[in-house]
């Protein structure tokens, strides 16, 4: 059983042009040559075009072809952090429960920004109790921090469902701020909740060592490894793994891909054959590889989530 | 796709690869099997100037998203730029 721990929903009217603008200039900031505007704008095209497969029928087929049972889609509430998202917050969590009922290869976590209060909070009880989301997503460079009380409602309810947490972690696009985004933002919220499981979204990226920390001190933190794609393509996966596994953190580990975001990087099916092939480095048992491409997520998933992993696979 | 070293139309594609490889590999020891990151040193920053380049040296668009997650090796990087050549003249 593959499960693809981190995926998003690729449309423009979901995942708004500024935020492919962000992260345009993010990868065109770590470039080591110069650019001219020509081949600036053409990195941003060729960005641009990661965000089309709003029917996840591209998602699919890379799924497919990689192995991968179930991808879960992650909700990103950008409504208040850009002006100009084409759809409400209630409205893409409706197209991803269509997305939902309409293949069985699908989970979804739920998303709303805390600031939108009880109104949101309505709509985050409304999308795990009734349209069959079974966790949920913060996105903090949006502007809030995992621990700010506003949320506690939110987890309280993830507490009474057994719904993991999967919060973004590490820097993200350039248009967005990263402040919230250290992983030492969460410990609050892991403390003060200690039955809801918390995924750290990539693992906090160049922050990875606070992450491990975090997820080696704290039983009910867990890391998400998608992100990594980058590293993996300077060859620099296989010594961060490396660091993991020596802290006793496999257990801990989830695979995800953060579709689409990293597609430039790779296929769905790199991806998962760059985990595969750590069992032949020697630096992981083949039952801790499956664990990390699926069993590690699918324990953390509330009982109705599980029935439809088994389900879908 | 015939063996890309009696192609001397994709020798700007070698020459590319020849010049962003860190192994210093020179053009014509560049095998069609041979893998850009593993075998010839090209990783994902460098990937990018790859293909800008070889869109610049050629004068059109050359690349997608799609295609450009599936070349592994310089054969693949070839197959996509005829692949190009073979839309634009399917005589």
């Amino acid at each position: 059983m593959i499960l693809d721990c981190h995926c998003h929903i690729a449309s423009h009217r979901i995942m708004p042009r500024e935020f492919f603008s962000g992260w345009a200039r993010t990868v065109k900031s770590n470039l080591p040559f110069h650019l001219d505007s020509a081949q600036e704008h053409r990195i941003d095209d060729l960005l641009f075009e990661l965000n089309e497969d709003a029917d996840c029928v591209k998602l699919l087929a890379e799924m497919d072809s990689a192995g991968i049972d179930q991808a879960v889609l992650l909700v990103i509430d950008f409504g208040l952090a850009y002006k100009n998202v084409a759809l409400t917050i209630e409205e893409i969590h409706l197209a991803h429960k269509e997305v939902l009922q309409r293949s069985d290869r699908f989970l979804a976590f739920s998303n709303v920004d805390p600031r939108r209060g009880r109104e949101g909070l309505d709509l985050f009880e409304k999308a795990v109790r009734e349209w069959g989301f079974c966790g949920m997503k913060l996105y903090p460079p949006c502007g809030y921090s995992p621990d700010d009380r506003s949320l506690f409602p939110y987890y309280e309810i993830c507490r009474e469902l057994h719904l993991p947490v999967l919060t973004h972690t590490g820097p993200t696009a350039a248009t967005l701020p990263f402040r919230h985004t250290r992983p030492e933002h969460v410990d609050d919220a892991a403390f003060n909740f200690p039955d809801v499981n918390f995924i750290l979204g990539h693992a906090a990226i160049a922050h990875y060592a606070d992450a491990a920390l975090l997820a080696q001190y704290r039983p009910n933190i867990f890391l998400d490894l998608s992100g990594f794609q980058t590293d993996a393509n300077r060859n620099e996966f296989k010594s961060i793994i490396s660091w993991h596994v020596r802290r006793g953190l496999a257990r801990k580990l989830m695979f995800g891909t953060d579709w689409p975001i990293h597609r430039f990087w790779g296929s769905q099916r790199d991806w998962v054959e760059k985990f595969a092939a750590l069992e032949g480095e020697s630096l992981l048992t083949g039952e801790e590889i499956s664990n990390i491409l699926g069993k590690n997520l699918f324990n953390i998933l509330p009982v109705e989530g599980r029935k439809h992993a088994e389900y879908g696979t | 796709m015939q063996s890309t070293e009696l192609r001397p139309d994709l020798e700007f594609a070698r020459q590319a690869v020849a010049k962003l490889s860190s192994r210093g590999v020179k053009p014509e020891e560049i095998e069609d099997e041979m893998a850009l990151n593993q075998d010839l040193g090209i990783d994902s920053l460098q990937f990018i100037r790859l293909i800008l380049e070889i869109e610049r040296q050629s004068s059109r668009r050359i690349f997608n998203v799609q295609i450009i997650a599936q070349i592994k090796t310089f054969r693949d990087l070839c197959v996509a730029i005829t692949r190009l050549e073979a839309k634009r003249d399917p005589g």
